[in-house]
């Protein structure tokens, strides 16, 4: 004699052994075969052939799984994201307070001051834009070798650009040393927002790039 | 037969398009969805819920856990402002496709 409880008490082990294991989906899966069954029955199936029917529409476990650890990568993902975020933010406020507060201990014009000023704005605008603006007109890049050139480049450009002010820019200028500070602190807004700019692209891309369930 | 590709690209704005009439949960999705359609879109049943549970996690729907007429519990969704933002988007998108190819039928017969 069949057993339906039984049945489906071995159907949701099975989706347990497969690695279905938080209890949310199982049982919301478990509620959509019960009235599947219900009105299998309804139509005039036996209880056998109802949850047999009912089992083959749900779908094959192995895919349910696959599906379901999909969301799983994503939301740890997203958990990663906003710890990046926030840390981000406080480096960047620490920046702000760490520089602004250099400026106002050096000995400088109040030109070279707003300046220096001008510099620290620049650098918090700069990520900014790279952050909310930039990615919009990027599009979604899912080549992962794109990827890669993409955050290469940004990283490298922003070092080679150092390089060449330190070697190539600076022995060339007769700066003051308050001119020096000003200058080195715009110099440092392609290093920081290069990479950061290259990584926030990469990074819509992998946030877009959510793929589509295996009807 | 629908290709696969087709109806998984589908499915995240039907299931906007029908939340956007109200709340609804999983079964009577899958159950209008091939009403409307003539049972030409017949979505394997379980694979629905990880494009939900997907969806909730982008911030497009929202869930509450309730109860039917006959008591049993069931998980209901609804649509939330990004929701709505997403299936307006996606309305445009699959217009456009619409008449481009209702275009180029129709020139066809000329």
């Amino acid at each position: 004699m069949f057993d339906l409880e039984q049945a489906i008490a071995d159907w949701r082990q099975q989706m347990l052994a497969a690695g279905i294991k938080s209890p949310a989906p199982l049982e919301e899966l478990e509620i959509h075969l019960r009235e599947e069954i219900e009105q299998q029955m309804f139509s005039g199936a036996n209880k056998q052939g109802a949850f047999e029917n009912a089992v083959a529409r749900i779908g094959r476990t192995n895919s349910l799984q696959q599906e379901f650890q999909k969301i799983n990568n994503f939301s740890k993902a997203e958990k990663q994201r906003r710890a990046a975020a926030i840390i981000s933010t406080l480096i960047l406020g620490c920046y702000a307070v760490f520089f602004s507060g250099l400026l106002l201990k050096f000995d400088l014009t109040i030109n070279e001051r707003l300046l220096g000023f001008a510099a620290v704005a620049a650098m918090l605008l700069s990520v900014f834009i790279a952050w909310r603006i930039l990615p919009r007109f990027f599009p979604v890049i899912t080549n992962k070798t794109v990827q890669s050139a993409i955050g290469l480049i940004g990283g490298i450009s922003g070092m080679v650009w150092f390089f060449v002010f330190v070697y190539l820019v600076l022995p060339r200028c007769n700066f003051t040393p308050g001119q020096l500070v000003v200058a080195l602190f715009w110099a440092l807004i392609p290093v920081i927002t290069l990479p950061t700019a290259s990584f926030l692209v990469i990074d819509k891309s992998e946030r877009q790039h959510i793929t589509s369930a295996n009807f | 037969m629908i290709r696969k590709e087709l109806v998984a690209a589908s499915a995240e704005p039907l299931v906007l398009s029908l939340l956007a009439k109200g709340e609804s949960y999983g079964y009577a999705i899958i159950q209008e969805v091939k009403a409307r359609s003539d049972g030409k879109l017949n979505w394997t049943d379980g694979m629905l819920y990880p494009v939900l549970h997907r969806m909730e996690h982008r911030g497009l729907i929202k869930s509450r856990w309730g109860e039917s007429e006959t008591g049993r519990k069931r998980k209901y969704y609804s649509l939330k402002k990004d929701g709505k933002a997403a299936m307006d988007k996606h309305h445009e998108h699959w217009m456009l496709i619409h008449g481009v190819l209702s275009g180029l039928k129709k020139e066809q017969y000329v």
